[in-house]
């Protein structure tokens, strides 16, 4: 199995765990059963990674709570049996109640950024557009949320992929301009990047500028803590506050829960888990949820598949050499849940954000309606899907509510220390 | 709120199934077992593998058997990176097919799955997933994507597809 050995390639994750980056494996037996902190957050992807890296930046002392496992350059072997069941949630298998919809997701440190394949929009102006005009959210127009894509694009090294289309792209473009459909280049969040295409694998050679190269070393540097293969299993609300996080170690395949359990008590805790883990865990929580809002309004991208020289996959599908052979087949199809394979990533919302508490989760500025040291900082923000790849979005919202916090506690914290 | 049951097919065959002992099927939670499928459940996949791969794995002698046999534990080891609650669906799934009477009126196939022919293995895959019941449709998919995940993540599978393996760096 050294097919693919490249463990001479630079590994900064290795790197700074040899030294001494403060990171627990839960899946491992342990002393520690409390951890203290400035604020704890719940999951390491877009939103997290970006959080803990603003909070440490800050000086605050920082606690990151990780369902998945830490792995980096010199584990991303490019193989589909290995890589999904370790990077993905459900083994890449998560599915809708219905199972008509198979959900990709990231489980592992970096969440789906470390899985991606770094198409870097920012949020569309008529979606920013939409959401001041119908969900109240004022500060969220495209002039005063450019300083946050501005801030990311330039942490995160994203800039239009120069390199040439291959065949099969160049093919694209050529048919787009053909049938007069707009096409361009797509931004990506790389350095170094060697067109090897197995994004979706994790990359072997650490081009992706993301929170497992990016944010969460910066914030290791800094002093955080890591727990990985770590379930959040619940808030601990006291009042109209949060006293704790009770964590719980996954077993040792880290697809169900072990027995080593540790409490997290913090100042502040941010949600960061995702569009599912989110509201999930809100709801584990029993946070007051009045309206019923909590874990509603969920959003997915969803694609069907086909494939190239006109092979459509679907229940009835065979070879199609004929654009009007296949053009005839595609409307005979069925539109149906569990005939046509419909996949997506990008979970969104859930957890809304909006300054009406009837609606909305939580403020503008990222904090519960309801409990006041309670944060939610991934995609579950979203009052509505917004209709591009959303990491660059969370990226910079996450940014702006964790630089909020950080303001929030930062003179009391100054005071007591 | 549960997620709903992936067999939910009445009070019936509910009994059934916990008089057939099939909690026995699946793993301890927390133990690493290598082996999730029990010995009924793998003759169930053995028997739907050449169906459903028809064309793909060799079409005779002992490379026909080798791919079987791999891209039958290939199977065991994704269902052993599901989360427990998909587990016990795929559970529930093998159980009911591994009891003659639901085999020969759910599945329509005749003959113990060890002894079914091709034909009549792949005409019940065809059944499911053209069933106008959602359920039997979604079972076909998780048999389909296991099958397909177990042989396609197989080296052996690649050369078939023209594929040389990921690069060397």
């Amino acid at each position: 199995m050294a097919d693919t050995n490249h463990s001479s390639l630079p590994d900064p994750v290795r790197t700074g765990l040899a030294a001494g980056w403060k990171v627990i494996d839960l899946s491992t037996p342990g002393d520690a059963t409390t951890l203290e902190c400035d604020v704890a957050i719940v999951g390491s992807g877009a939103g997290g990674g970006v959080a803990a890296e603003t909070l440490a930046r800050a000086g605050l002392s920082v606690a990151i709570v990780e369902e998945g496992p830490l792995r980096s350059s010199s584990d991303f072997r490019m193989r589909e049996a290995e890589a999904y069941p370790d990077l993905y949630q459900e083994s890449a298998a998560r599915k809708t109640a219905d199972k008509a919809i198979n959900i990709l997701q990231g489980r592992c440190v970096g969440g789906g950024t470390t899985v991606n394949w770094t198409s870097s929009f920012r949020t569309p102006e008529r979606t920013l557009l939409h959401w001041v005009r119908q969900h109240g959210l004022a500060a969220y127009t495209p002039e005063s949320m450019a300083p946050w894509f501005e801030k990311m694009e330039a942490r995160l090294s994203i800039a239009p992929w120069r390199v040439p289309p291959n065949e099969n792209n160049a093919a694209l473009a050529k048919g787009a301009q053909a049938r007069g459909i707009s096409s361009g280049t797509i931004r990506r969040n790389v350095e170094g990047c060697a067109n090897l295409g197995y994004c979706g694998m994790g990359c072997p050679v650490n081009a992706k500028r993301a929170p497992l190269t990016v944010s969460i070393p910066e914030a290791l540097a800094r002093g955080a803590t890591l727990l990985t293969r770590a379930r959040a299993e619940r808030l601990v609300l006291a009042g109209d506050r949060v006293a704790a996080l009770e964590v719980r170690g996954m077993d040792a395949s880290g697809t169900a829960p072990g027995t080593r359990r540790l409490t997290v008590r913090a100042r502040a805790f941010v949600a960061a888990a995702g569009a599912i883990g989110t509201p999930g865990l809100l709801l584990r929580s029993g946070t007051p949820d009045p309206y019923g809002v909590v874990g509603k309004r969920t959003f997915l991208h969803p694609v069907v598949v086909s494939a190239a020289q006109v092979m459509l996959i679907h229940g009835d599908g065979t070879a199609y050499a004929v654009e009007q052979d296949a053009r005839r087949a595609i409307d005979a199809f069925a539109l149906a849940p569990l005939h046509t394979p419909v996949v997506s990533a990008h979970v969104m919302g859930g957890a809304p954000m909006g300054p009406d508490a009837r609606r909305a989760v939580v403020d503008p500025s990222g904090r519960h309606h309801r409990v006041g040291n309670l944060f939610v900082a991934d995609g579950s923000l979203f009052p509505t899907s917004i209709g591009a790849n959303p990491q660059l979005s969370i990226y910079a919202i996450a940014a702006r509510i964790a630089d909020g916090i950080a303001t929030d506690l930062l003179p009391a914290g100054a005071a007591a220390r | 709120m549960r997620r709903r049951t992936f067999l939910a097919v009445g009070a019936a065959s509910a009994a059934a199934l916990a008089a057939a002992g099939w909690w026995s099927w699946l793993r301890k939670p927390g133990a690493v077992a290598a082996r999730v499928l029990d010995d009924d459940a793998s003759a169930i996949v053995a028997a739907i593998v050449p169906a459903m791969l028809a064309g793909a794995v060799p079409e005779t002698g002992p490379a026909r058997a080798t791919a079987i046999r791999e891209v039958v534990a290939g199977v065991d080891r994704a269902i052993s990176g599901l989360p427990p609650h998909a587990r016990t669906e795929i559970g529930e799934l093998f159980a009911l097919l591994a009891l003659a009477p639901a085999r020969r009126a759910f599945a329509g196939v005749a003959s113990p799955w060890s002894e079914a022919s091709v034909d009549e293995v792949a005409a019940f895959l065809d059944r499911w997933r053209d069933s106008g019941w959602a359920l039997k449709r979604s079972a076909y998919d998780a048999l389909h994507q296991l099958i397909i995940a177990a042989w396609y993540g197989n080296p052996r599978s690649w050369p078939s597809i023209g594929y040389d393996g990921p690069p060397r760096l």
